[in-house]
């Protein structure tokens, strides 16, 4: 039996549908008043499922029927528009017969023409975006920097020499906003064009444009004043009859909440008149034009949120000492985490031998590595503001820093440096969190040291024995191994390694940098990263004895 | 459990939470044409009324938060004042003053109506919404509402407590989000029920439904959470149940139910249903034995898809049926992504 033969087997095992028209690769067919075709590729790939065209329908007022026309006519007798019965990925098509693709597209068509009217809104609002683009202005860019707050407020708008808008919310700052190009700003404030965030609070009826069903005033009318329940909290309603607006042109970003997801969309709403009103007022009396336009959420409380990110790193604090290899990795990660505030100490300048395991490229060979650092980190985007300081750190410093960031990360190989710098933090007291990583000679194992200077243990616990003598770094797993090691000509080595360990390590420290937040009270502890596995040893290094934590007595 | 995620979206479609700022504006509005004109009016038949002396308060359902979407808002504000009845014993007069009062503008038309002054919103021509302004009057440390149209033979001053019945309705619903959610799931059913009724008296009143699902509220809830739908099916079938039934030659003839006020003037809230016609009881007795059936079959069907159905048959459209369950053996719907 050849394809065509199949498919109308099928439909025509169905009541509600009668075959009208067979063609070499589409098979014809009635059903609830308008014509389906089932299509199929003539080119047989297991990977291949058919699908279902609807013929010469001229609304849009349906769900999952795509506005566009197929040409399947040569001539174009015809118009044809997809219907999406599928979401990409959901099924593995290799798994199924042709048999069963056409039972389970048909059985997928004869439910979405039995949705009700209010599956139908749910269906079009799960696609809000979809629609909203395909009938918007797509002449200007439009970025949108929201916080977490849903709130409604007036943003700032910025635009630049190319054309591109920015809409920002209070309290968002942009690493790039002052910058200048030829003496003259980057981003020049637009105030002919004033711009609003109102979040929709319920969002029944809210059904977004299609070709034949244009937003008006009515539309917006609806959200901000509805007559029957309100679409938007009454602070939002009072602060909207409080903005005074002066021109004939607003722009807002709606957002609403669709299946557990946030969606922002933005209309340019033009007034008959640029006279001195309310907003709201405005809204009610004056609309003469909505204009749906594209727009990109792209704040970094959002970016995080569409990768899962912890969204409690976005406001941390994060001290880094040490902007060589792992410094570099590190802060690269911990900012795509969510932390968007570093402050990097390091007065080290990148060299050539560097760069295959440095995040920073060949552009910054030669200058300091915690400057090209900030660059390359702020580049990822605006929300990022990096303090670079082309020193090293010292006492006065770190007690300085110490009182304004919420984590203190090293990522120094000396030793040293870093039982000085605890012993400061230890006496001052630090309050916040304190995590040391370093990596072994020879490079291939390394630990990380989260530390609570509240609590018993330190850094300097590792290099003590049971008497309270100091000893070399006791967790170090082979402190004697012979190392390679390339002298640089003046006093100086590096370690040839790889950059394997780099990565085990910064994969290490991402989650124990969530968790020290998501669990502040937790025990300081002791992680040894091997290439083959990884080893909580929670608190085995906490030493009564220890010379600077430990107990009074004990000293 | 089942159908809770379908119950929540329900509520969440049906639900009016509070009042539309629309309704707040219009409400605030004609509240103060009240304060400012209703003393006006009565002086002008010498009645003397002070502005400070009327009283304004919420009645219904957005008082103890049952309101459900319907096709007209219709809101209940309370007017009260002090009145000797004795001297001014017919109270159509008194609404029809207090008709005057507010009957000044064209975005509004008022109405005597028998328990009220009712001020309609319309827009294209269709009623859209209506405040119901029942009036009272303050007497010997009594209350009383003032009943009657117009011209109506029939009129008194009928004893009331309507702050009494605010505070028991409160008292009973409030701190209850399950009863409240049941009594708005009841509301629902009877306006899809009732859709195309019109008689006076044929539709059981909100009130009614109210007081009897408070009387026969069975919560449900499991270690998943409330179980909304066993809650319904039970209080539905402890409703039915308080019906009393008479059969002649094996026929239902009449179903009467009865829920007295437990307030002042005390008396059977389904009195005028019963007066009017004894087919509106069967009616009623039969619709919601058809709810119980379809609840039970729900509550009894194995498939989450099926119970759908039958809650649909009961709440109406609005209810979503969820997706049948593929039972084949065979792997073929699979949970990836793409990894951008």
């Amino acid at each position: 039996m050849d394809k065509t033969e199949i498919i109308s087997k099928i439909l025509d095992s169905y009541e509600e549908i009668t075959i009208t028209d067979e063609r070499e690769d589409i098979v014809f067919f009635e059903m609830k008043g308008k014509e389906y075709g089932c299509w199929y590729s003539k080119i047989d790939q297991d990977t291949s499922s058919p699908f279902i065209l609807v013929k010469n329908d001229t609304s849009y007022d349906y769900p999952h029927i795509l506005p566009t026309s197929i040409p399947v006519d040569k001539n174009l007798a015809n118009q044809y528009r997809y219907v999406c019965l599928d979401e990409n990925d959901s099924t593995v098509i290799f798994l199924q017969s042709f048999e069963e693709k056409i039972v389970g597209l048909i059985e997928k068509l004869i439910k979405l023409l039995s949705l009700s009217d209010i599956e139908k809104e749910e269906e079009f609002q799960k696609e809000f975006l979809f629609y909203w683009n395909e009938v918007a202005d797509c002449s200007g860019i439009f970025n949108v920097y929201l916080g977490q707050e849903r709130k409604f407020q007036r943003l700032n708008v910025y635009k630049n020499n190319n054309g591109k808008i920015r809409f920002v919310a209070n309290g968002i700052s942009l690493n790039d906003v002052d910058e200048e190009i030829n003496g003259k700003k980057k981003w020049k404030h637009l105030p002919e064009l004033p711009a609003f965030y109102i979040p929709i609070t319920d969002k029944r009826r809210i059904l977004p444009p299609t070709r034949d069903k244009k937003w008006t005033a009515e539309n917006i009318q609806m959200i901000v004043c509805g007559k029957k329940f309100n679409r938007i909290s009454h602070d939002s309603y009072i602060s909207l009859g409080k903005e005074k607006i002066k021109t004939n042109n607003v722009a807002i970003v709606f957002e609403m909440e669709v299946a557990g997801n946030y969606i922002d969309f933005t209309a340019i709403i033009r007034f008959k008149s640029a006279k001195n009103d309310t907003l709201l007022n405005k809204i009610r009396q004056e609309i003469i034009e909505v204009l749906p336009v594209v727009s990109r959420r792209v704040d970094y409380y959002y970016l995080c949120k569409q990768i899962g990110n912890e969204t409690s790193l976005l406001d941390k604090k994060v001290l880094l000492v040490g902007a060589g290899s792992l410094g570099s990795y590190i802060a690269k990660e911990i900012v795509k985490a969510g932390v968007k505030e570093i402050t990097i100490y390091d007065k080290e300048s990148l060299v050539d031998e560097n760069l295959l395991r440095h995040t920073v490229c060949d552009f910054w060979v030669g200058h300091s590595k915690a400057v090209g650092l900030k660059y390359e980190l702020e580049t990822i985007h605006p929300e990022i503001h990096i303090n670079a300081v082309n020193k090293n750190i010292d006492n006065n410093l770190l007690i300085s820093e110490i009182k304004k960031v919420d984590l203190v990360l090293f990522t120094v190989g000396s030793s040293d440096v870093q039982l000085e710098m605890n012993k400061v933090l230890k006496n001052k007291k630090c309050t916040a969190k304190v995590v040391y990583t370093w990596l072994e000679a020879g490079g291939e194992n390394s630990h990380v040291l989260v530390i609570d200077y509240s609590k018993k243990g330190c850094f300097q616990c590792l290099f003590t024995d049971r008497n309270g003598g100091l000893i070399n770094n006791k967790v170090n797993k082979n402190s004697d191994v012979e190392v390679y090691k390339i002298r640089n000509g003046c006093g100086g080595t590096r370690v040839a390694y790889g950059n394997a360990v780099l990565l085990r390590t910064t994969a290490v420290l991402l989650d124990v940098i969530r968790k020290v937040f998501e669990m502040p009270e937790s025990l300081n502890k002791l992680i040894d990263i091997t290439p083959i596995s990884v080893m909580d040893m929670e608190d085995m290094f906490v030493e009564r004895k220890c010379g600077c934590c430990g107990d009074e007595n004990n000293k | 459990m089942k159908l809770k995620k379908q119950f929540k979206d329900f509520y969440d479609e049906i639900c009016i939470h509070e009042e539309s700022e629309d309704l707040k504006e219009k409400r605030d509005v004609l509240q103060k044409d009240i304060e400012d004109n209703f003393p006006d009016e009565m002086r002008a038949h010498g009645i003397e009324l002070k502005k400070s002396d009327i009283e304004i308060f919420d009645q219904g359902s957005y008082k103890y938060s049952t309101t459900i979407q319907a096709k007209v808002i219709d809101r209940d504000i309370a007017v009260m004042i002090p009145l000797d009845i004795e001297k001014y014993s017919d109270p159509r007069k008194i609404k029809g003053y207090l008709r005057d009062a507010v009957n000044h503008v064209a975005a509004r038309t008022v109405k005597i109506k028998e328990p009220c002054v009712n001020v309609s919103y319309y827009e294209n021509g269709e009623e859209w919404m209506h405040i119901d302004l029942p009036l009272y009057a303050k007497h010997n440390s009594k209350i009383y509402l003032a009943r009657g149209k117009e011209f109506a033979s029939q009129y008194s001053w009928e004893i009331a407590d309507p702050k009494g019945l605010n505070d028991d309705l409160c008292c009973r619903i409030n701190k209850n989000e399950q009863l409240r959610r049941v009594i708005r799931y009841i509301k629902k059913w009877r306006n899809d029920k009732y859709e195309n009724s019109t008689l006076d008296h044929e539709i059981p009143p909100s009130i009614g439904l109210t007081y009897l699902a408070c009387d026969c509220f069975v919560s449900s809830i499991t270690s998943e959470g409330d179980d909304d739908l066993t809650a319904l099916q039970k209080t539905m079938t402890n409703m039915k149940n308080k019906f009393q039934l008479t059969y002649v030659g094996g026929e239902l003839t009449k179903a009467d139910i009865t829920r007295y006020l437990p307030v002042e003037p005390f008396t059977d809230i389904f009195e005028k249903m019963k007066d009017a016609s004894d087919s509106y009881g069967i009616t009623f007795y039969n619709r919601l034995s058809t709810a119980v059936q379809n609840l039970a079959d729900a509550v009894n069907v194995e498939s989450e898809h099926d119970a759908g159905k039958y809650v649909k048959k009961v709440l109406g459209d609005q209810f979503k049926i969820p997706p049948k369950q593929t039972t084949s053996s065979s792997v073929k719907s699979k949970r990836e992504h793409g990894f951008g």
